[in-house]
């Protein structure tokens, strides 16, 4: 999985397709897409000369790993990526969750770790109660012991 | 749309890779707020694995130190004021409430001797008719960067029939928490206790005695021995103690008594000779290929 292919020899650039869950199709440069391990494997098995369905993913989401895939193929300096990496992540937290969500499924690790500093970052100020409503968890404490947790760990809530 | 949204951070929510990734990347003040959450973000939040690898996490991201603790060794109770590093500069004097959860009396005097990765080796000192009352150490633990305090069992250094009195070492290798006790600078014999992971209890690695010490050092004469270190060894059989005996740096094999001479020790200048260094000089250097950056 981890050794690199090497396609150098080859003199055009080759361009993979990917497909959406909502059967968008987009062009993608090799070493861009690549920098997926999902695809890279899908590739490696075969897909490469057709389309590489990606079932998880949708196109407004796919729209937008594609644009990170193809930044981050692009030469761009160390201090440039880093910039242009802090606008990509500041989105509102449905497309964060979805991005989460698709760079997982096409294990993208630089992108995983960026996505989940910001959901980290974004979280770190809010209150239990704020958290169970981002991620639409429920609360299964009984209220004593909600209430032993939050004696334990007073000076946190302070 | 909403629900859309709603199912994706559920499904996030739902998944303890992506859940972990995401809360290493938190600071350890807020999750402890967040353990209130769910069952499930408590016991990810509680579990040993997790908190260090979220330790870690956050020295990597935030490596400089979030506040100084000052000892203030003069006052009549043990207080020790929080200087928070980063911030406003408006927070007024505020003492360090978790120690007096210690219930330290007032006859005592607490010292921060020694801190390791979290831990703080506190000695309390009888203040009321001067020092002749041996000084009793205790240690305190101190959850990373949290201020709850859980008191840490004793090494036991009074129960043994020698009586060892003074510890002498504290310190990490390999992730097991050692320390040394001895009866005195003078006599070279001493103790070496391990923690158990849940710190619990201290439990006796090698009481190394004058007949060891004799097998190992054949030719050496002591006049003051200090414990540099306490290296654990993948294999058990490699376990060392490095000691500054007679200007030198010598490593003693707990397993099988053989001493080795590491290298000569540079005089102290301001002491004399035979109290050399001591472990709290000694810092465990690694090879390393990162860089320090200016």
């Amino acid at each position: 999985m981890a050794s690199s292919e090497s396609t150098t020899t080859s003199t055009t650039t080759k361009v993979l397709r990917l497909k959406s869950s909502d059967n968008e199709i987009f062009g993608v440069e090799e070493k861009a897409a690549l920098q997926s391990e999902t695809i890279k494997s899908l590739a490696e098995d075969g897909y490469s000369e057709d389309v590489i369905p990606l079932f998880n993913v949708e196109k407004k989401t796919l729209a937008k790993i594609v644009e990170w895939l193809n930044k981050h193929a692009s030469g761009s300096s160390k201090e440039e990526l880093k910039r242009w990496d802090a606008d990509f992540v500041d989105v509102d937290k449905d497309v964060l969750y979805d991005l989460l969500l698709a760079s997982n499924y096409l294990n993208i690790e630089v992108l995983l770790h960026q996505l989940a500093q910001k959901v980290a970052d974004m979280i770190k100020g809010k209150k239990p109660e704020e958290i169970r409503q981002l991620f639409g968890i429920k609360n299964d404490f009984t209220p004593e012991e909600e209430a032993e947790i939050r004696r334990e760990n007073a000076w946190a809530f302070e | 749309m909403q629900r859309v949204s709603l199912s994706s951070a559920e499904i996030i929510a739902g998944n303890q890779d992506l859940l972990t990734e995401i809360l290493i990347r938190v600071p350890a003040k807020p999750l402890l707020k967040f353990k209130c959450v769910s069952k499930q973000w408590l016991s990810l939040i509680s579990d040993p694995k997790f908190c260090i690898w979220n330790a870690s996490h956050q020295r990597i991201l935030n490596p400089t130190p979030d506040a100084l603790l000052l000892n203030n060794f003069y006052s009549s109770t043990p207080t020790f004021q929080f200087v928070p590093l980063e911030g406003d500069g408006a927070s007024s004097y505020s003492k360090v409430a978790v120690f007096d959860d210690l219930n330290v009396s007032p006859y005592f005097r607490l010292k921060i001797k020694n801190s390791c990765n979290g831990l703080i080796l506190c000695m309390s000192i009888f203040c009321g008719r001067g020092f002749d009352d041996a000084g009793s150490e205790l240690k305190v633990m101190n959850r990373p960067h949290c201020e709850s305090l859980k008191i840490m069992p004793m090494p036991p250094i009074f129960s043994t029939v020698n009586r060892f009195r003074e510890i002498m070492y504290f310190g990490e290798s390999r992730g097991h928490l050692h320390s040394a006790g001895i009866r005195s600078r003078f006599v070279f014999e001493f103790d070496v206790w391990e923690m158990a992971s849940d710190y619990s209890r201290w439990s006796l690695l090698h009481h190394v005695s004058p007949h060891r010490i004799k097998r190992a050092f054949p030719e050496q004469k002591f006049d003051a021995f200090s414990i540099l270190n306490v290296l654990q060894a993948e294999k058990e059989e490699k376990s060392k103690v490095v000691i500054s005996v007679d200007s030198r740096a010598m490593s003693l094999n707990l397993f099988d008594d053989t001493s080795k001479k590491l290298s000569d020790l540079a005089p102290g200048l301001e002491f004399p000779a035979e109290l050399g260094y001591e472990g709290h000089d000694a810092f465990q250097y690694f090879q390393s290929l990162v860089c320090v950056w200016g």
